[in-house]
């Protein structure tokens, strides 16, 4: 056995009591400029500004210790809205270099973010507020209505590249919205990082420079490519945080004109000048890739559904408060309390109203904990119930352990709607499922023996049988992180990422030795085919598998076919409510098995393939 | 899904996940490292064998078997099972090691009880088990700990349990001494549950996940 590492993160320094994943300092940079050389966090909001609104979102998520970084310009402006708390800093070098000094101070959870973001608090929250994120960045999707955001790539909940004006990105997934967390533990690493940064901002080194310009061309041509398509299609994008990564159809694909032949309209020439004049000042992105560059865990928080914006100019500014009010926040946040990964009885039955239930308990004050131990408690009235062997008995048990189920699907919603997460909550979750069904096999099983058709041998075998299933289950999960591992990161002197320089090392052995970084300075614009060869059959059998997914229903099916947790409570009711115990376990004992075959023979395809 | 994976303190390292699903008991462990290197035999066909055997029994012979025959079942499993103890597949196949192990000692207890007509003395051990075993896996997930040392010898490993309830299946102690068992078992693992999740909380541990690990269809 060689993996004896487990997934548990990287050691870290030893953290002070208390939430180790808790914000207490703000880092606000309001350098950006907007259009006519104002500060683009000055401008006007609901007849205050955009920093002044954010600072009050700061506020009410109780970061106490919050510090603006501005540039002597705008420094009267910001000293109206800040009042002390204002830093003056010349250039991203001096932005990096205050950031590596506050970095350095001993202190809980810092954040660092732009003054000129326009966003809900709840999206402020989702990433500040949720201990579950320890270090982690504020990402979203919708390419359309982002395509000046600085792109990342992450898989498996962590971002692997980060992009900046001097840094590229191999086959981006998502957006960096500009908002990032860093825990206790990782201030060391941001310092550091921060520091390094400094001193290659105050001399940049060329590739920096080159990569700029080749941003000017991507985001000229990202223009272009917007204004020839409808303008109905760029607004399906707004808002959209498509969880999937993958952006195969990302705007940069490199056909249509070449840069320099493109004619912008004069309003989008406006724009991109104005983001050219802003890019050199996204002192979070930098930020971001010099964390991301020092191999720190980065997780990620997903905007969800709702409102995002920079604006540059007074009319974007506007624009963005008619847009924002047509989302509703406490929506979008019980929306997201429901498990994206839920099986199709949960998803379509139970989750439909269960999170209303979520927010009236939330409203009453009650716990995720609370609500679990009464759902243990209504499962073993079902198992009682089922143990009488009478039809009432069935009947009443079927009904008691769909109560004691929708109850189980608010614990989770109602920890996500309020964001009290608990490892404990998490295990009494776990095993009090497993209880709660395993308690109404025994209770089905005695009711039978005293109906006088005993079924305790069919009862043992559907025990084994599921607890054989959960044991794949759990062991080939475990198998699945260890796979992950870390990514081998390039300094941050290079503005190419790990992917994106292995991609034009294959590329110049290909083409017998051409240069390597010359040849790949697209390495952001495309997913750049990659060399196929013949692959191996469970390989295609695999992508067979995974491309049937587009049809409508089949990952549905796909689901059920696993029979997950809410279709076996399904079963179990309306066989024994319908039929009798043995019933019951025949049904469970015929799905279940076939859901090994199925599982099985997909697991052993991807082991082979592996 | 949000990122879960929260930093671990300075911590010695752990075995491997598979490794402590699979839950060896010492008799196991000391097969595994006298044979494991030396048996010519792939570690999927040992535990296949293994467990084979004991799912064709049960299925063919079942409750007519002799206490007999039973012992060679039980020698035959501990043999190929426990040697894998020391054996592992490649590693893309180690995900399969834990649910057979678990397979095949679940269906021998359930078949040696079922020798005795004591299937529901099975099932309440079983039960107990599994109460053991979940937590197996949810301790390391959410506290990043393995059991204590003193309650995986008391929990004897799997080939231990199969072992003892073949002598109360020769002793013709079935199916009073397995129901005891069981209770104690379930009692003991549950109260050090209890105070372990004691021992945590206080600690402020940062260790371990907060959710439920993606794609396990729950």
């Amino acid at each position: 056995m060689t993996d004896t590492t487990r997934a548990v993160g990287a050691p870290r320094a030893a953290v002070p009591s208390g939430d180790p994943t808790a914000v207490a300092t703000a880092i606000v940079i309001a350098t950006v400029p907007a259009a006519g050389g104002a500060c683009a966090a000055l401008l006007p909001w609901q007849g205050a500004t955009v920093l002044a609104r954010l600072l009050g979102q700061l506020a009410e998520l109780g970061i106490g210790d919050v510090r603006v970084l501005t540039r002597p310009a705008f420094e009267a402006g910001v000293r109206d809205v800040a009042g002390e708390r204002v830093h003056v800093a010349e250039g991203t070098g001096g932005d990096l270099r205050a950031i590596a000094d506050a970095a350095g101070e001993p202190g809980a959870g810092l954040v660092i973010l732009p003054g000129d973001v326009i966003t809900h608090k709840e999206a402020l929250a989702g990433l500040l507020k949720d201990p579950r994120v320890v270090t982690g960045a504020l990402l979203g999707g919708g390419w359309r209505s982002r395509q000046f955001a600085f792109r990342v790539r992450s898989k498996r909940g962590h971002v692997i590249s980060a992009a900046s004006p001097y840094h590229a990105v191999h086959r981006p997934t998502s957006a960096f919205l500009g908002v990032l967390k860093v825990a206790a533990a990782d201030r060391p690493a941001l310092a550091a990082s921060a520091a390094r940064l400094a001193e290659l901002a105050a001399a940049p080194p060329e590739e920096w420079r080159e990569e700029l310009e080749r941003k000017r061309d991507m985001w000229r041509k990202g223009l272009w490519r917007a204004s020839q398509r409808d303008g109905d299609e760029e607004d399906e994008a707004e808002g959209e945080d498509e969880p999937a990564d993958d952006f195969d159809d990302a705007p940069e694909r490199d056909d249509g004109p070449a840069a320099e032949d493109i004619v912008l309209s004069p309003e989008d020439e406006a724009r991109l000048l104005e983001k050219l004049a802003a890019a050199p000042e996204d002192t979070t992105a930098l930020a971001l890739v010099g964390l991301v560059r020092s191999g720190t865990h980065v997780g990620v928080n997903r905007l969800r559904r709702l409102f995002w914006d920079r604006p540059l100019s007074a009319e974007a500014a506007a624009d963005a408060e008619l847009r924002i009010r047509d989302y509703d926040e406490d929506k979008v946040l019980l929306d997201s309390a429901v498990k994206g990964s839920d099986g199709f009885f949960t998803t379509f039955f139970v989750s439909t109203y269960s999170r209303y239930i979520a927010r009236w308990a939330a409203h009453r004050g009650f716990t995720p904990n609370q609500v679990t131990t009464v759902s243990l408690f209504i499962g073993i009235l079902a198992a009682a119930a089922f143990a009488t062997g009478e039809r009432w008995g069935l009947i009443a048990g079927a009904v008691l352990l769909q109560a004691a189920f929708t109850t189980d699907c608010v614990d989770g919603q109602l920890a996500r709607y309020t964001r009290t997460f608990s490892k404990l909550g998490a295990w009494l979750d776990s095993v009090f499922d497993r209880s709660k069904e395993y308690l109404c096999f025994a209770g089905l099983a005695i009711g039978a023996s005293r109906a006088g058709d005993p079924v305790w041998t069919l009862a043992c075998c559907a025990l084994i049988l599921q607890t054989a299933r959960h044991f794949s289950d759990f062991s080939f999960g475990a198998g699945q992180t260890l796979v992950i591992g870390a990514t081998e990161q390039p300094p941050v002197e290079r503005s190419l990422d790990a992917g994106a320089l292995a991609a034009a090392e294959r590329r110049a052995r290909g083409n017998g030795g051409e240069d390597p970084t010359g040849s790949d300075r697209r390495a952001e614009h495309e997913p750049e085919p990659e060399p196929q060869p013949q692959l191996p059959l469970a390989r295609r059998m695999l992508r067979a598998w995974h491309r049937i997914d587009r049809l409508p229903g089949v990952r549905w099916l796909k689901k059920m076919a696993a029979f997950p947790i809410g279709e076996r409570f399904a079963a179990i009711s309306l066989t024994a409510a319908l039929f009798d115990p043995r019933v019951t376990f025949v049904v469970l004992l015929a799905w279940g098995g076939f859901a090994v075959v199925y599982t099985l023979s997909g697991r052993v395809l991807r082991s082979i393939a592996r | 899904m949000t990122a879960t994976v929260a930093p671990a303190e300075q911590r010695p390292a752990l075995p491997s996940n598979t490794a402590v699903y699979r839950d060896d008991g010492p008799l196991a462990l000391a097969i595994g490292r006298a044979a494991g290197a030396r048996v010519p035999v792939p570690a999927m066909a040992l535990l296949l064998l293994g467990a084979g055997a004991i799912l064709a029994l049960a299925a063919f012979v079942g409750r007519d078997a002799s206490t007999g025959l039973a012992a060679v079942a039980v020698a035959w499993l501990v043999l190929t099972v426990g040697v894998t103890s020391g054996r592992w597949p490649k590693e893309s196949f180690h995900w399969a090691v834990p649910p057979l192990v678990r397979l095949a000692e679940y269906a021998a207890l359930a078949w040696l009880a079922a020798i005795a007509d004591a299937v529901p003395a099975a099932f309440a051990l079983i039960c107990a088990l599994t109460f053991r075993h979940y937590d197996l896996v949810y301790r390391l997930r959410h506290r990043a700990e393995v059991p204590p040392r003193w309650l995986n010898l008391l929990a004897a490993g799997w080939e231990g349990r199969v072992i003892i309830a073949w002598l109360l299946l020769a002793l013709g102690a079935l199916p009073e001494a397995m129901y005891v068992w069981a209770g104690l078992l379930g009692a003991v693992s549950v109260a050090e549950t209890v105070v372990a999740w004691r021992r945590f909380e206080r600690g402020r541990g940062t260790a371990g996940e907060f959710d439920e690990v993606e794609g396990e269809g729950e």
